[in-house]
Formats: structure tokens, sequence, C-alpha cells
């Protein structure tokens, strides 16, 4: 079968040289210039090429180098030698010496394990078939690729180095994410623990007033709001029939007849339930004869329940008011009695230390009303504060409402606020319409214009009552410490006229949260606007302890003098 | 160690200089691609926005058409509110307070599901809360108000569908209740 030399392609190779590769190599003066390898059996034949193009190209090198070496067709692959050529091949296991007188005589097939050496001038060569060479890559890569680690790890000695950092880091990281996990995060601000502002609106002031007599052993001074909610609560448990005998704040024979009451009527319910799936029963075999009747509640009516309760706690609070006016008839007004337990109305228990140790007690008996009030009456004092601000606040919240109602006299509202930002004249609120209808609708367009009113939503400023107590001389340190503020404005106004000289008289409120409010001048010798507006603007950042049980009002003269030398 | 030998040094030349013409061509960006992932963040994005409004608010996500009718308005009050729709073969109420509960459309079938009974359990949650509520304040003029249910029933429902509710409210001690209306636009 006659073939193009230069038709290429793989043919079928013979099964004994399956896989086996022919490994060329030329070299001129002993250096290797062009090299190959190429499966046995593909077609196409390779020869030796002056120039740079050509299977084995030989640069810088005549033509007289053009010559054939290997042809192969038909899967086999045969050496070709011009007479030229000398050296020697192998074969088949034999070895045969090439001269130019004694050649193999025709093409000489090349197979599994055959190589061979053969010289022409300064060219030689080499060739032999064997099996596919394994690949460099991974050596290649080895060498010139960058290690993982090596922009961290540069040399041998660093890897203790770079195991304990990374033992640290983990432990860092570690310990943070562990953090993390058991970190119990914020808990939710219950409705007692909120600042007076926020809750005391919501609590009557009865309650407060009423709390030393009603609570008895579960008051906590140091907590009063949250002791008198979870007290209420309590009750409202217990009359609702849901309060467990676990429950320590209310009286047990109270629980015992709230529940058995509660029983009573659940039973009571439970047979006229089992009546009326009797008649549903009955009812339901022709479903088009009549509707089911529902029952309008089972068991008591939420509005009938609240109104109950709510009874149920002016009767008590009544009860106790009474028994605190014949109290203290009979008992005079709460005289220094030696023998009053203060341990049994708050939450301290004899021998822990805490807020209330001898050095505590000797700064408390410092400030004035404890001079003067035994631990009853200051017991009893604090109650009628909490019940005071409590007044407050309600007045603040009604009065928001009430002004509201009167805006539009059509509304029958009786100081039930409306939700922030909605008009009163809302028939109902919604915010359900149809998109065709936005542009007619009065109810979607009073909404809309009711959330950017400014005037909708008002704040209401609550003023404290002034019947707070601080230690005068929190206050004179609380001055002192801010005092070189005042320094700097004087020392500007002395700049602007170097007589300036004399005093000033300011008076402000400090309100239950420690902060600072209605700060007026009341009289000044020194006639400096900018020394006014300096000391005012410092004044106004200053914070002071927080006083007991509400609002105080300060007035402080403040002398300004200019040191000598 | 593996030392290069004259082929190894050949071929990383080449690879240098292959490297060396792609950073003085720098790398071409593809626009189409850039395109697309900014246009799936966009989506992305959207998406998340939109859950997070109906999350705000989810009567968004069912919203009930209540029946048109202009009603008197007694009061407004800080009662308890829920919604009453049929998005797909089911009930879905939404409450105020952002919770939801679903159950099948037939009624026998509604009062047996697991949510009725969470809803019927949540009433109750909500009734104690207005009762303590409404004790701390000692407000008897709101009593009415604040204890009342409002629904929002979808005027496409039907009696039947309305019955699990009652029985729900029944359970839950609410006698008062009433339903939202709307305006027809006239």
């Amino acid at each position: 079968m006659d073939l193009k030399p230069d038709r290429m392609g793989i043919d079928a190779v013979a099964v004994n040289n399956k896989g086996m590769m022919l490994y060329v190599e030329v070299l001129q003066n002993g250096a290797r210039v062009a090299s190959l390898v190429r499966p046995i059996g593909r077609t196409g034949h390779l020869w030796i090429s002056g120039g740079n193009s050509g299977p084995l190209p030989i640069p810088l090198y005549g033509d007289r180098a053009n010559t054939d070496l290997f042809h192969s067709r038909s899967g086999k692959t045969f050496l070709e030698l011009d007479r030229f050529w000398v050296g020697i091949v192998v074969s088949g296991g034999d070895v045969t010496q090439v001269t130019r007188k004694q050649r193999p005589s025709g093409p000489l097939e090349v197979r599994k394990g055959d190589y061979g050496s053969l010289a022409n001038g300064d060219l030689m060569l080499l060739y032999r078939v064997g099996p596919k060479p394994k690949t460099i890559k991974h050596a290649i890569l080895r060498i010139y690729r960058p290690g993982i680690f090596s922009g961290l790890i540069r040399d041998r000695m660093e890897v203790p180095v770079a195991a304990y950092a990374l033992l640290l880091a983990g432990l860092l990281v570690g310990g943070f994410g562990l953090g993390l996990l058991r970190h119990p995060g914020v808990p939710a601000l219950s409705f007692e623990t909120l600042d007076p502002e926020f809750n005391l609106p919501f609590i009557a002031p009865g309650h407060f007033e009423t709390a030393p007599e009603a609570l008895q052993n579960n008051l906590v001074r140091s907590s009063l709001t949250r002791s008198v909610v979870q007290f209420y609560r309590s009750v409202i448990a217990g009359l609702s029939g849901q309060g467990k005998d676990s429950d320590k704040m209310t009286f047990p024979q109270s629980r015992k007849l709230a529940s058995n009451a509660h029983r009573a009527l659940e039973h009571e319910l439970s047979e006229m339930r089992e009546a009326q799936a009797r008649m549903t029963a009955a009812v339901l075999k022709k479903p088009a004869s009549a509707m089911v009747a529902i029952p309008a509640t089972e068991g008591t009516t939420i509005s009938g329940e609240i109104q109950r309760i709510q009874d149920k706690i002016e009767i008590f609070q009544k009860g106790l008011l009474r028994n605190q006016e014949m109290k203290r008839k009979v008992g005079g007004l709460f005289p220094k009695d030696a023998s009053y337990d203060f341990n049994l109305y708050r939450d301290i228990k004899p021998g822990q230390k805490g807020m209330f140790n001898e050095q505590a007690l000797a700064a408390l008996a410092k400030i004035r009303p404890f001079d003067e009030m035994t631990d009853e009456e200051a017991m009893y004092f604090q109650a009628k504060t909490a019940g005071q601000m409590a007044r407050a606040y309600r007045k603040s919240e009604s009065k928001s409402g009430h002004e509201q109602s009167k805006s539009d006299p059509n509304t029958k509202s009786k100081g039930v606020s409306l939700p922030v930002g909605l008009s009163s004249k809302l028939a109902f609120a919604t915010y359900v319409f149809s998109p065709d209808k936005i542009f007619d609708d009065s109810k979607a367009d009073a909404l809309q214009g009711s959330s950017i009113d400014p005037k909708a939503a008002k704040i209401h400023r609550v003023v404290e009552p002034l019947i707070g107590e601080i230690d005068p001389t929190l206050v004179e340190s609380t001055i002192q410490k801010y005092r070189y503020e005042l320094q700097a404005c004087f020392e500007g106004a002395l700049k602007r006229d170097r007589f300036t000289r004399g005093a000033m008289e300011w008076r402000w409120r400090i309100d239950s949260r420690g902060r600072l409010s209605e700060l007026e001048l009341v009289k000044s010798n020194i006639n400096d606007p900018v020394m006014s507006r300096c000391v005012r603007q410092k004044m106004s950042a200053w914070r002071f302890p927080k006083p007991r049980r509400g609002s105080i009002e300060i007035t402080y003269p403040f002398e300004f003098n200019p040191t000598r030398g | 160690m593996i030392l290069p030998g004259k082929k190894h040094v050949r071929l990383y030349e080449e690879a240098t200089d292959r490297a060396i013409t792609r950073h003085q061509d720098g790398l071409s960006p593809d626009i189409a691609a850039g395109f697309i992932a900014a246009f799936v963040v966009l989506i992305i994005g959207l998406a998340c926005s939109i859950k997070a409004f109906e999350a705000a608010n989810p009567r968004l996500s069912y919203p009930a058409q209540p029946m048109a009718l202009e009603a008197d308005n007694d009061d407004v009050g800080r009662g308890i509110w829920f919604s009453l729709s049929a998005p797909a073969k089911s009930i879905v109420v939404t409450t105020d307070d952002q919770k939801i509960f679903e159950w099948p459309l037939d009624p026998l079938k509604a009062i047996q599901s697991k949510s009725y009974l969470e809803f019927k359990d949540y009433l109750r949650g909500r009734r104690k809360q207005v009762v303590e509520d409404l004790v701390l304040s000692m407000d008897r003029e709101g009593i009415e108000s604040k204890s009342r249910a409002v629904i929002a029933v979808d005027e496409h429902l039907t009696y039947a569908h309305f019955k699990p509710i009652m029985l729900a409210l029944s359970s839950a001690g609410i006698r008062s209740y009433g339903f939202e209306t709307r305006s027809d636009g006239d």
C-alpha cells in the first residue's frame, strides 16, 4: 500500500506495539539539536531537515541534511537508512552493525525494545522504542510553583513558630465563637423594668399608695414598680382561676377560694357543652335544616372578668386605706418605734452585706429626710410619692387624649388616645385600599395627610413633682468636678475686660434620671452676655447623681474672682 | 530534590513569557457576566426587601378585602385585631402582632388542625394580656374598646369559614367583636 508522506493520522496500532513510543534524538557534535516522541505506527514519515521546519529541524545546517529516517504504514514503523549512516541497530534483540558495506536489506521494522545509534558526519541519530514517558508536569510544578505556605513559612525553622501562632489564633477565634454561642443575649425588657415615664402612665396610682399594706413582705423597696406589678399579676392570675400553688405573692386561702369557684364553673360549663354537642350532632344529621348555634362565650367574658377583678381590687384597696387610717389614729403618726423591724419590708436579708452596710447607713443618716423619718414613715412616704409620680404621668397621658377629642367634637372617646400620627377624624384605621381609589379615597388622603402633619403627634413633656431628695454633698462635689469648665468661660471674659469680677446665681432642676433642666440665671452682677451664654452651655451638659423619688430644684451662687499673680 | 533540566528551563521561560504577555494585555472584563451578576444581586436584594416589608406588616402578604360598607365608628381602641383571608385553598389569619395561622377551608378539618389549636391558645394569651393591662391601669372606660376583637374578614369568605373563628372567640371569652369595613370610595 502506497502512502503519501504528508498524510498524518493515527491508524490502528499493532498489538505488540500498543502504547509504545518512538524516541528520536539528533545530536550535532555531541549537542542535542532536535528530539521527538511519536507513537509507533502513526502514519507519516520522519526526516531530518536543515532550517527551522520539519519534524527534526537542525538550525544553521545546509540542505544536505534533508534525509528520510522513518516511515510508518499499516500501523508499523520502518527505519530506512541511506548509505551515509553507520553505527549499530538492535532489532528484536539482535545487534546488527551498519557500515558502508554491510547494511540491512530493505526497510527495518522497529518494535518494542529496539534501539539504535547511528552517525553521519557530525550528526548522530539515537532512537529507541519504549513505553510512554511518565508525565513531568508534577516535577515542573513542584520546582516552579510556590508551596501553599511558602508565603508564610520560608524556612523550616519557622514551622514551630507558625504552629504556635496557629494554635493561638485558633484559641482566640474558638474562644470568641464559644463566647458568642454561650452569650445569653440581651434580655427583652419587661414592662416593669422600663423607665418610669414608659410604665407609670399604665399603672394606677392606687396600686402604689396601698402597696405597703397590700404587699406586706413582698414589697421590694429598691424596685417598687416591679414588686407592685408582679403582685397584681399574681392577684389577677388567682382571681382568674389560674393561680399556682407555688405563687407566694397572694394568700393561699384566697387562691383556694378562687380556684374552687372556677372549678365549679368549669364543671357547670362542661355539662352545658355536652348538651350543646348532643344538639349539634342532631342538627348535623340534617345540615340544611338549621344552623348550629355557637355559644357567645365559654365561661366568663373578658370584659366581665376585667370588671369583676377591678371591683375586687378597688374594694380591697379601700379596705387597706381604711386600715391604714385607723392604724394612724390608734397608734399615733409613725412614732419612733425601736421594735419595728425594717427588714420585714425590704429585700435585704439580715446579715447580708449590701447597700445597707454601716458605712452606707452612716452616709444615709447625713441626708436630711432620714433624720426625721422612721423606717415605716419612709416606706409610706415612698409609696405616696410613687403614687404622685404615677398620677402626674397619667395626667399628661390623658391630656393628650383630651386635646385630640376636643379638636373633633364628633368623637365619643373619653381619654382614649389614638395611635400616634392618626387623625381622630378617621372612621377606622386601615392600610388596605384599592390602588385605583387612592386619589378619591378621603380616608386614604386623611391617613396620608396625618402621617406628615407635624402637629398630629405632639410630645408632651412631663413635669415631675418636686419631691425628690439628694445629699447636698453630692451636688457640691459634682459642681466642684465641673468647675474648671466655668473657669474657662471666666478667662474668656477676662480677655474681653480685665476688670471682670462678681457673682452669678443659677437655678436648675435635676429630674429622677439625673438630667438637668429649666436652667435659668437668677441674678448676676457680671454684665457679659457672652460669658452667661458660655456658662449656660457648659452647665447644660453636666450630669448629676440621680435624686431619690423625683425632681429637685437647686439654686447655687458662683463667685468669679481673678487669682493674683 | 528534582533539579531542573534544560527542557524544564525552556518550559519555565515559555510560561514566564505567557505570564508577562497576559499582564501587559491586562484582564479583559466580561461585561455581560458583570451585568448578570449585578442583576442577580439586584433581584435578590429586591426579594429580601419585599420579605422584610412582609415581615414588618404580615397583612401585606395576605391582604383581606373587607366588606365595603359605611359603618359608624363607635370607638377606636387598641383591642385585638386580626384579618381573615383565603389566598389559596386555606384560611389565613394574620394578627396585629405579626403572627400567622393557617388552616384548611373545610371547617370540620379546620377545628382539628394544629394551627387552629395554636390560634385558640393565642387568643387566650391575648385575653390574659388585656386583662392584666386593664387591671394594672384600673381603666374602667376603656374596657369595652380594649377587650373587643376587630376582624377584617375578606368579603369572598362565607359564614362557614368564619365559624371556627367564632368558636375560638367564644373559647377565649371574647363576646364583643366587630368587623372592619372599608369605604367604597363614593
